[in-house]
């Protein structure tokens, strides 16, 4: 967990890069997608399953941030979260998908057998589906917590909302995929 | 910044005699009301309560697997942490990075200051030669005036 004069310093970096690129400097709004784009591609990624979804959510996103940099007023890092997880959330809401995985990527399997790999897979392709079958806004907290593995006041500053409503939230969230999962796996 | 799924066995909330205080909330309804806006979270059922507890890195995973049904609940959310540690370590591949920065307008902020007020990047031969330029003129200059 990053500490709080940590994350003062880093938000006081973020100022002057974005002073440069306000002032013409379009090469320098690089080291703010360098520097944040892992957390918002995981995010993206847990939210829709999809790698490619995921990439152009991310893309979009920070062309969106470009064009609109000079109305960032707080912490970028949260501001630019907040365009990541709204696009996510547009997502989900206008494409019902029945199926997305994870697994149309080539990623290297860490599995030390094809069985465990075929067990990984399935569980995998099980869980996308829970996922998918739960609200928008319990996904999205669910992710943040177990994906993300924020913890509940970092979710309720980036979502501006309370700690109370996001455990009620992740529970819920929690309580579905248990309930659809359970049979098979517990 | 990440929570741990796993709470230490020998966490102190695990040893006998410990309740938790979501518990005890039935016998006190007046503090109850009195906090329920803050908490926003139902009551569920004790075994499920601790479930929650124990992802939330507030018991130890003891105290879950000694619950009816704990131990299936514990494996299944084992797996599912295994998932989430793989979803956890993925980074963004390099080439969206070149995407995106191809994507961005080139004139966005250009024009938004005159160019006597950009700054220039200059190495440092050019600023040596523009430097010995300007002093031969200023030379060439006081020596037209004196004569």
């Amino acid at each position: 967990m990053t500490s709080a004069t940590e994350q003062v310093d880093q938000a006081d970096l973020d100022q002057e890069v974005i002073k440069r690129v306000l002032n013409g400097s379009r090469d320098s709004f690089e080291l703010l997608i360098v520097r944040y784009s892992d957390p918002l591609y995981r995010h993206a990624l847990g939210m829709t399953g999809s790698p490619d979804v995921a990439e152009d959510i991310l893309q979009q996103s920070f062309i969106k941030a470009y064009a609109h940099l000079g109305e960032v007023r707080g912490r970028f890092d949260a501001w630019v979260f907040r365009i990541v997880a709204n696009a996510c959330k547009d997502w989900l809401k206008n494409i019902r998908r029945s199926h997305v995985s994870y697994e149309e990527d080539d990623q290297p399997s860490s599995y030390s057998t094809p069985e465990e790999e075929l067990d990984r897979n399935e569980l995998r392709t099980d869980l996308e589906v829970a996922l998918a079958a739960l609200a928008p806004a319990l996904r999205e907290a669910f992710v943040m917590k177990h994906v993300e593995g924020r913890s509940y006041e970092e979710m309720a500053e980036l979502l501006r909302t309370t700690v109370g409503a996001l455990k009620m939230r992740v529970h819920r969230a929690r309580e579905a995929l248990q309930h659809l999962l359970e049979g098979k796996y517990a | 910044m990440y929570d741990d799924l796993h709470t230490p066995e020998d966490h102190s909330e695990t040893e006998p005699g410990y309740q938790p205080p979501r518990s005890k909330a039935g016998n006190n309804d007046g503090a109850l009301t009195h906090q329920a806006p803050d908490r926003e979270v139902p009551i569920p059922n004790s075994g499920t309560a601790l479930l929650h507890q124990w992802l939330d890195g507030d018991v130890g995973i003891a105290v879950v697997r000694a619950t009816p049904g704990g131990n299936d609940a514990v494996d299944l959310w084992n797996k599912i942490h295994d998932e989430a540690e793989t979803l956890r370590s993925r980074t963004t591949p390099l080439y969206v990075h070149k995407r995106i920065m191809d994507s961005l307008p080139d004139d966005t902020y250009r024009g938004h200051h005159p160019w006597y007020k950009r700054s220039i990047s200059m190495s440092p031969a050019v600023m040596i030669a523009a430097a010995a330029v300007l002093l031969a003129l200023g030379a060439l200059i006081a020596h037209a005036v004196l004569k």
